[in-house]
């Protein structure tokens, strides 16, 4: 009815905004500018350039056409799904054991092995595929156990990708598992329920949605992982490998973005299948549950205490191989140890880029951290403009569905866009970082915003009525409440910033080559021992904040957070 | 009379015809009403009947679709919370968690320009008033729920707001606490004189403490008035249910009469209703009287049995069949030592009797 909207209209014309809504409008329009320049321009640049020619003449399909007419770039499709979907099957198998052990047992050390699988997060994935190098290479010391099989090709890419989303598929599937309800195990029991039976119809179904994620999560890590098939792929190819040569050793940012896009599509699906089931996944426990506790059993925990060191032997020997290789002289025949592979005497690397590397995680997580930060609070506090709130979260959710080097090459083709005025940033430490907090955008906001929503609704309220301006109590309350979140993703962004390959690779310019990249071209030159130690580096640097950090969290949080104690 | 607002007659705090629409749903119909300075109200009502968004309407924190708010004469409709004079305590208290509790209650002082040892001196009052001096560096986790609630009370006070909105202040308390609070809610506010709005679904707690009461109901006010005239003289069959107890049974209007489906005709003022008109027969169950045995109990009086027996407390309820009345059964509460006089048991026959002053009849039923 038209009165009932004239109404409305009249109400939105004469309501007064006090400077806290002025505030709050300012923030909606600078993240608008902010996602525009970081993520929709970028993407819509890429997409739009796989319907011209290298003219820059619209061409349609066309070059879909070529792409799909070529048997050896339809052939990655078929790769990339093929390793993808055999590594998922192994890492879920394996992570839910691991993460059963974890949760349901009385197994031993839990703290212990909690930590040891979460190390390989601290070294980039390439330096799994370097280690296997060395384990199974040509000159490896377990070569034989392949049976004459090469590491060079899916074999190698399988078992490093198994290693490097291990923790991630550990991770949600722990998640899901420590949301348990004892109750319905004791209702079991008491009907004398077989133990089998209870693990197929209360365990795994109870777990179902954190498996499906794990499983979506994992896939699309491996299906978009750049660094490992660069390292140990061979000739086998697979997309993310294709959109790198076809740029970089082509110059063809056409059918570069063409992969791009068909490597965009799966993505997208998974992800949104991901967002449903996590929705879903939220209302299943009951705020009642009551948590399960894990009765001794000498078989189930010793069982799972050996499967568990075996699985801690593994990832210690990826490590430890990572950094035997980075300090012996010349494998196989020397084996001295040196620190020569330290010095990186070779054209492009550095230690320059350790530094550079140093610099980007620091500041995506001094300037990310605040900037996620403050973006999640305005999508979940403020009361007015629902519907541009809601759009800003939607842009907070896409990152996640864009893999980083359709990301890297989305900037690529921006930052080089001939009519953009930022173009004097290509190659500046300024781009990497921006495009680094896109990547890792969406995973930081939603802890945000689950921390945030765990705060009373009616704070805000409050602060209204007690006219204390909204910074205020932002500074005041939000954030000392919201710092254990704060340092969770300040941690998490340093540590994949450091880690990461794909979206960078396509952006350093003269002097601003991070470390994982020049692990990856020292690897492409044969420098297989310095990348080693470049990669090292990195997971140097990892293990000093990662401890740093939690010394802060648990000495400072405990000095000043004294409220949180009883 | 002009159009210019007259503030005095206005009252302190005036609603105009304001409604309020989420999307398609309308949670507020219509809501005119005048609050005096100095009064305490309380809107009592069901859940979902709008309490707390007329409540939040009256703040800020909800923009009404239609109708106006004015406050100590001046059009505030439109106005952001923050620019409005209120003060607001919600159910969950909404303590700060990472501030003490004098820091919770200086919160809204410190930007108020006030120098250290004033904001001090106004903390230290206000801990007083609410009697929790011994705690003033506790944290609210520290606290039980009713000291929390009543740090929520003091913040809320600081800054001396001119109205004062409670959203169910009690209603995460247990019951004796509840009744504590409940005179010292009501003495603070007698003290500081400060107009004040209480949210309740609990119609003992609107009794006890307001001075008037706004019956709600799916959105609209049904009554305004004081807890006793909203008790003895409820103006709708809702608000009559919703008080209080209440027995209902259909009855024919005849010749000045009411005539039950059971063909007993009931003496009882029909007001203008017309002959032959089907209404409903309303009947508190302390109204109904025992009559002695072998006594005759003059007009209104019903042959029942009793049917069942509650004990609360100081009176016993029974629960009566009367086949002239219908299906339904009526309540009648009588004193201990009476229904032991009368030796009243599951089974027995009874009569009761209830007095013609005490029947009102409605239009419509209680689930109108
Ligand atoms: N933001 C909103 N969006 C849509 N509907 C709403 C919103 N807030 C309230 N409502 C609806 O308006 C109606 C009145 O809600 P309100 O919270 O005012 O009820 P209430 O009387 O306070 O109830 P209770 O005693 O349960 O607190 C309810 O039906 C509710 O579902
Ligand atoms: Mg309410």
């Amino acid at each position: 009815m038209t009165t009932a909207a004239t109404a409305l209209d009249r109400a939105q014309g004469k309501l007064r905004l006090d400077r806290d809504d002025l505030t709050v409008r300012w923030l909606i329009v600078g993240f608008a500018l902010f996602f525009a320049i970081a993520l929709v321009i970028p993407l819509y640049m890429m997409v739009s350039r796989s319907f011209f020619d290298r003219n820059g003449e619209f061409i349609g399909l066309a070059n879909y056409r070529e792409y799909f007419d070529t048997p050896a770039l339809f052939l990655s499709i078929q790769n990339s799904f093929t390793v993808a979907g055999i590594s998922t099957a192994i890492v879920i198998v394996l992570a839910f054991a691991y993460a059963y052990a974890l949760n349901r047992t009385c197994m031993r050390f839990k703290g212990f092995f909690k930590v040891i699988a979460m190390v390989p997060l601290l070294s980039p994935s390439l330096l799994k595929a370097i280690a296997l190098v060395y384990w199974f290479g040509k000159q490896g010391i377990l070569t034989d156990l392949l049976f004459g099989h090469s590491i060079y090709g899916p074999i190698g890419i399988v078992m490093a990708s198994v290693f490097w989303t291990f923790p991630h598929a550990v991770l949600i599937i722990g998640t899901a598992l420590a949301l348990s309800d004892s109750r319905l195990y004791e209702a079991a029991e008491v009907l004398k329920t077989s133990h089998t039976r209870i693990f197929l119809t209360i365990t795994l179904p109870g777990a179902r949605y954190g498996i499906i994620s794990a499983v979506i999560v994992v896939f699309i890590l491996v299906l978009t992982d750049f660094g490992v098939p660069k390292v140990i792929g061979g000739s086998y190819n697979v997309m993310a490998t294709d959109i790198y040569k076809e740029v970089i050793g082509q110059q063809n940012f056409e059918m570069g973005a063409v992969v791009s896009v068909i490597l965009l599509i799966p993505a997208v699906i998974a992800f949104a299948i991901d967002r449903i089931v996590t929705r879903r996944s939220v209302a299943l426990l009951s705020s009642r549950a009551v948590p399960y506790a894990p009765k001794p059993n000498w078989l189930v925990d010793n069982a799972m205490l050996v499967y568990c060191i075996t699985i801690a032997v593994l990832t210690l020997a990826i490590l430890g191989m990572a950094q035997y290789a980075a300090l012996v002289k010349f494998w196989p025949y020397n084996l001295e140890l040196t620190l020569d592979h330290y010095s990186f005497e070779v054209q492009g690397a550095g230690w320059e880029n350790f530094y550079n590397s140093l610099k980007v995680a620091a500041s995506v997580a001094l300037i990310g951290t605040f900037v996620i930060f403050i973006g999640a609070y305005v999508v979940e506090k403020p009361r007015r403009d629902p519907v541009a709130r809601q759009a800003i979260q939607m842009m907070a959710l896409l990152p996640m569905a864009v893999p980083g080097l359709v990301l890297g090459l989305a900037y690529l083709m921006f930052i080089n866009h001939p009519s953009n005025p930022l173009g004097f940033l290509y190659g500046t430490i300024t781009i990497i970082v921006l495009s680094t907090i896109t990547h890792f955008y969406t995973v930081t906001h939603l802890t945000a915003a689950t921390a945030l929503k765990q705060m009373d609704r009616e704070f805000e309220s409050v602060s209204a009525s007690l006219k204390v301006p909204l910074a205020r109590s932002f500074r005041r309350v939000t954030m000392p409440v919201c710092m254990p979140a704060i340092f969770d993703i300040s941690i998490y962004l340093f540590l994949n910033s450091m880690t990461t390959v794909s979206a960078v690779i396509f952006l350093y310019g003269p002097g601003t080559k991070v470390a994982s990249v020049a692990a990856i071209h020292l690897d492409d030159s044969g420098e297989t021992a310095a990348a080693a130690a470049m990669a090292m580096l990195i997971v140097y640097a990892c293990i000093v904040v990662r401890v740093l950090h939690v010394i802060v969290t648990g000495r400072l949080l405990y000095r000043l957070q004294a409220w949180r104690r009883r | 009379m002009t159009a210019e607002a007259n503030p005095a007659n206005d009252g302190f705090l005036q609603l105009e015809g304001v409604s309020k629409d989420f999307g398609g749903f309308r949670a507020l119909t219509d809501v005119s009403f005048k609050v005096a300075e100095g009064e305490f109200i309380c809107f009592l009502g069901p859940s979902g009947c709008g309490k707390t968004t007329l409540l939040r309407c009256i703040a800020g924190l909800e923009t009404q679709t239609r109708g106006s708010i004015r406050m100590g004469g001046e059009d505030i409709s439109w106005l952001p919370p923050s620019r409005r004079d209120f003060g607001i305590v919600f159910q969950s208290y909404a303590l700060f968690p990472n501030l003490t509790v004098s820091d919770n209650i200086a919160y809204g002082l410190v930007n108020k320009g006030l120098a250290r040892p004033e904001i001090v001196a106004r903390v230290t009052e206000l801990l007083d008033l609410i009697g929790l001096s011994e705690h003033v560096s506790k944290y609210p986790s520290q606290l039980s729920g009713g000291e929390q609630q009543r740090v929520a009370l003091a913040r809320a006070l600081a800054t001396s707001p001119g109205l004062l909105l409670l959203d169910e202040p009690l209603s995460a308390l247990d019951a004796k606490v509840r009744a504590r609070l409940r005179r010292e809610i009501r003495a603070i506010q007698d003290r500081l004189g400060v107009t004040t709005i209480m949210v309740t679904h609990d119609q003992e707690e609107a009794q006890t403490m307001a001075d008037r009461i706004f019956v709600m109901n799916g959105g609209r006010i049904e009554q305004l008035g004081t807890p006793d005239e909203i008790y003895d003289a409820p103006a709708t069959p809702f608000v009559a249910d919703f008080i209080g107890v209440m027995n209902f049974f259909p009855v024919t209007v005849v010749d000045g009469e009411a005539v039950t489906p059971g063909n007993l005709a009931l003496t009882c003022d029909v007001g203008g209703l017309n002959p032959g008109a089907r209404v409903n027969c309303a009947v508190r169950p302390e109204d109904i009287l025992l009559v002695d045995d072998g006594r005759d109990g003059g007009e209104n009086t019903i042959e029942a049995t009793v049917s069942d027996i509650e004990f609360l407390g100081s009176f016993v309820r029974l629960y009566l069949e009367a086949p002239a009345l219908g299906d339904g059964e009526l309540r009648a509460d009588v004193r201990k030592d009476l229904a032991r006089r009368h030796e009243i048991a599951t089974g027995r026959p009874v009569r009761v009797r209830i007095p013609p002053a005490t029947i009102r009849l409605y239009g419509t039923g209680p689930a109108a």
